[in-house]
């Protein structure tokens, strides 16, 4: 049991990572990114494969320079589009089946194990889970000085809050823009550097995660911080408990069912106040 | 948005297929994670490198001589049809050279079924009325041979599977000899039970051991499986705490299904996976390190390469290998298939495959005749001596088990990523040893 509690805290942890990088890019760029989750897949087979010929440090932070890389000049490309939200649904959907289909045909569809990034466990512990639980925390404590200490994470949130008002007060979007896809591309890399080495990971899984960021935002409140954080621990105890005191197959169904009950009794979420402020 | 957005989110997607397969290319994995394949030293093996099916091109007949054609139906681009489809090709090259069947080249078409029966069902009727088959091999999900029964009653062409154990379908072609065209070159779903069982009891009576559990895949393979494990688990007095399924090449943890197998204080967990999620199970096995031992019966994970798959995951961990006879016929069929397609992955189905191809052309020339009727009846009457073992058929035309016939072993994982036969005792390179965290 012991086991199952402290699996659903280490993937808690990583669904608030996840989730981090998604909110970012909804709150600061008003983008729902459909391809988020095939982007974590992406960044999974590159270390993966990376990891066959090299060091596994070495290959998560090559899969991790190239995935912040593409990312980022991904948002240089579709920043031209960004205002109208139904073509950049349409466009981050197509180019979550581009990835998809890319990774098929690049690696065939089965399922593939991606090596942990540390070995060997403390006491009943595995260092993996430790390791997971150290970034997500480190990870989201630097996001809230970013956003509550520096000047950049103002700017980000003055844009969140009203954007033609920033641009009025001397702030240029466009900077700001870019340094939130950075930062989200950085937040979905190392989320799937620390999540993918517990489960399997297939082409397919880009859905799963998808699910999971989605699940996680809307449970928790669309805009709300706390409530994701909240909501992703919420999924992830849920989620497992399901699978241990009832059937593991239950599993998948758990985030869509919370979403189905939030809906219908809490539809702004569990903190979600259908504030504007989403960073 | 303006007509000018929209052009520019075409541009957007083609740019980003460019930069999404160009870094896919760069990165071609050295192989499909789930390749496979082979036992102990007593198991001839390799692997395959290709994704597809690319078997190759069968010598061309002269323009006078005539064409006979045979079907490849089953999963035609997952490792293990692709592996098939490569060693059919290998029995039909080496027939062709041979002057063919009757005087007929043999030619081969393939259909990918995915192992879904719809996709199935149309496959078999595209290969018997439009291309004119006269047999088919194949055919890997239970689903898809029981899908078919009707259809291969009706069109009465025969049937040679590499997989669909489900004990239904035996059950089925004793009853009805209408559907005498099906054979079986793989053991069935009750046998599965017994592959696995037995090298645990073994265990088990050695260590006293007493609670037992079960993990396997919710599919209809294993419904004869669970039904026939359980009747002799029950005969043989031992306590049955823990019952598990896997959904079938879907979990993507573990973690709940181990935690719960120790909780309910197993000693042995027997495992039957057929989709991949093995190496899942292994890898959460070997992290978790659960008091108990593992017995599996993982299809795609009888390879040596699986200690590479798993990043090492394995020790102590046991696995059911089938295990072929190292004659000559076997090294020289090895020897060929490596020759023309580089390492054997897969552990059965090339050496199913190759002899039921053979098996069918032996049929095929004992009676003189491409006819169904003659050729499933002579198959079901004398069987077929192969580079596996003895093909023996029953009523339900599954075949025989056992030292003769067809046959498997007991290998357990050393820390150093080693294997080592420890069952059967007869020839058993080693004791079966304990993993560290399990108490004997």
């Amino acid at each position: 049991m012991y086991e199952i509690l402290f699996f659903s805290l280490v993937l808690g942890s990583c669904y608030a990572l996840m989730t981090a990088g998604f909110n970012l890019l909804l709150g600061v760029a008003r983008i729902i990114n459909l391809a988020y989750g095939a982007y974590m897949a992406l960044v999974a087979y590159l270390y993966s494969g990376f990891s066959e010929s090299m060091p596994v440090p070495i290959a998560a932070m090559l899969a991790m320079a190239i995935s912040v890389a593409l990312g980022t000049f991904g948002w240089i490309i579709l920043r031209f589009i960004r205002r109208d939200e139904v073509l950049m649904i349409v466009v981050s959907l197509a180019i979550a089946l581009l990835i998809e289909g890319a990774l098929i045909w690049g690696y065939g569809p089965y399922q593939r194990v991606v090596p942990a990034l540390v070995s060997g466990s403390l006491g009943w512990v595995s260092a993996q889970w430790l390791l997971a639980i150290l970034v997500s925390v480190a990870v989201l404590a630097g996001y809230y000085i970013i956003i509550g200490r520096t000047v950049i994470g103002k700017k980000m949130v003055a844009i969140a809050e009203n954007a033609d008002l920033a641009l009025m007060m001397g702030i240029n979007p466009a900077k700001v823009y870019l340094f939130t896809t950075f930062l989200a591309s950085l937040f979905a890399s190392l989320a799937s550097l620390m999540i993918s080495p517990f489960l399997t990971v297939s082409p397919q899984v880009a859905w799963l995660y998808l699910t999971i960021v989605l699940s996680v935002s809307i449970v928790g409140g669309l805009g709300s911080v706390g409530g994701s954080l909240i909501a992703a621990f919420l999924i992830s105890f849920a989620e497992r408990f399901s699978a241990y005191y009832l059937d593991p197959s239950v599993e998948p169904f758990v985030p869509l069912l919370l979403i189905i009950l939030v809906l219908l009794f809490r539809p702004q979420g569990i903190l979600g106040r259908g504030a504007t402020r989403w960073a | 948005m303006p007509k000018a957005g929209l052009y520019i989110g075409v541009a957007i997607v083609i740019i980003i297929v460019a930069i999404v397969a160009g870094l896919v290319a760069m990165q071609q994995p050295a192989q499909a994670p789930a390749q496979e394949q082979t036992a102990a030293e007593t198991t001839p093996v390799q692997e395959t490198p290709a994704r597809t099916p690319s078997p190759s091109p069968s010598p061309q007949p002269t323009p006078e001589q005539e064409v006979i054609k045979i079907g490849y139906l089953g999963p035609a681009t997952k490792p293990y049809g692709d592996i098939a489809v490569k060693s059919i090709q290998l029995a039909i090259d080496e027939i062709n050279a041979k002057g063919g069947v009757l005087g007929k080249k043999v030619e081969l078409v393939v259909f990918d079924d995915e192992n879904k029966p719809d996709v199935a069902t149309t496959g078999f009727r595209k290969l018997v009325y439009e291309d004119n088959v006269v047999a088919i091999f194949g055919i890997h999900s239970s689903a898809v041979g029981l899908a078919l029964l009707p259809l291969i009653k009706e069109a009465k062409v025969p049937v040679f599977a590499h997989g669909s154990v489900a004990d239904q379908i035996d059950e089925q072609v004793a009853q009805d000899p209408g559907l005498k065209y099906w054979f079986r070159f793989n053991i069935n779903a009750s046998t599965h039970a017994l592959i696995v069982y037995y090298p645990a009891k073994y265990i088990a009576e050695k260590y006293g051991f007493n609670k037992v559990g079960i993990l396997y895949d919710k599919h209809a393979w294993t419904a004869a499986v669970v039904k026939k494990v359980k009747e002799v688990i029950q005969r043989d007095g031992f306590e049955l705490v823990f019952e598990g399924t896997i959904e079938p090449g879907k979990t993507t943890s573990f973690v709940p299904h181990l935690t719960k197998a120790r909780d309910a204080g197993v000693q042995i967990l027997m495992v039957w996976t057929a989709y991949g999620d093995g190496k899942v199970l292994q890898r959460d096995y070997n992290e978790l390190k659960p008091p108990f031992v593992l017995v599996q019966f993982d299809v795609v994970g009888m390879t040596l390469k699986q200690w590479d798959i798993t990043g090492g995951s394995l020790p102590y961990q046991i696995f059911v290998f089938y295990n072929f006879p190292a004659t000559e016929a076997t090294q020289r069929f090895v020897s060929s298939y490596e020759a023309k397609y580089g390492e054997l992955g897969f552990f059965y189905p090339p050496f199913f495959m190759y002899d039921a191809v053979n098996a069918w052309k032996e049929a095929v020339e004992a009676v003189g005749s491409f006819d169904g009727d003659k050729v499933a009846d002579y198959l079901a009457r004398n069987g077929y001596m192969g580079i596996t073992g003895r093909w023996i058929f029953t009523e339900g035309h599954t075949p025989l088990f056992g030292p003769e016939y067809l046959a498997t072993i007991a290998v357990q994982w050393t820390p150093e990523g080693e294997t080592r036969v420890v069952w059967p005792p007869d020839v058993a390179e080693g004791e079966v040893a304990l993993p560290p965290w399990v108490k004997g």
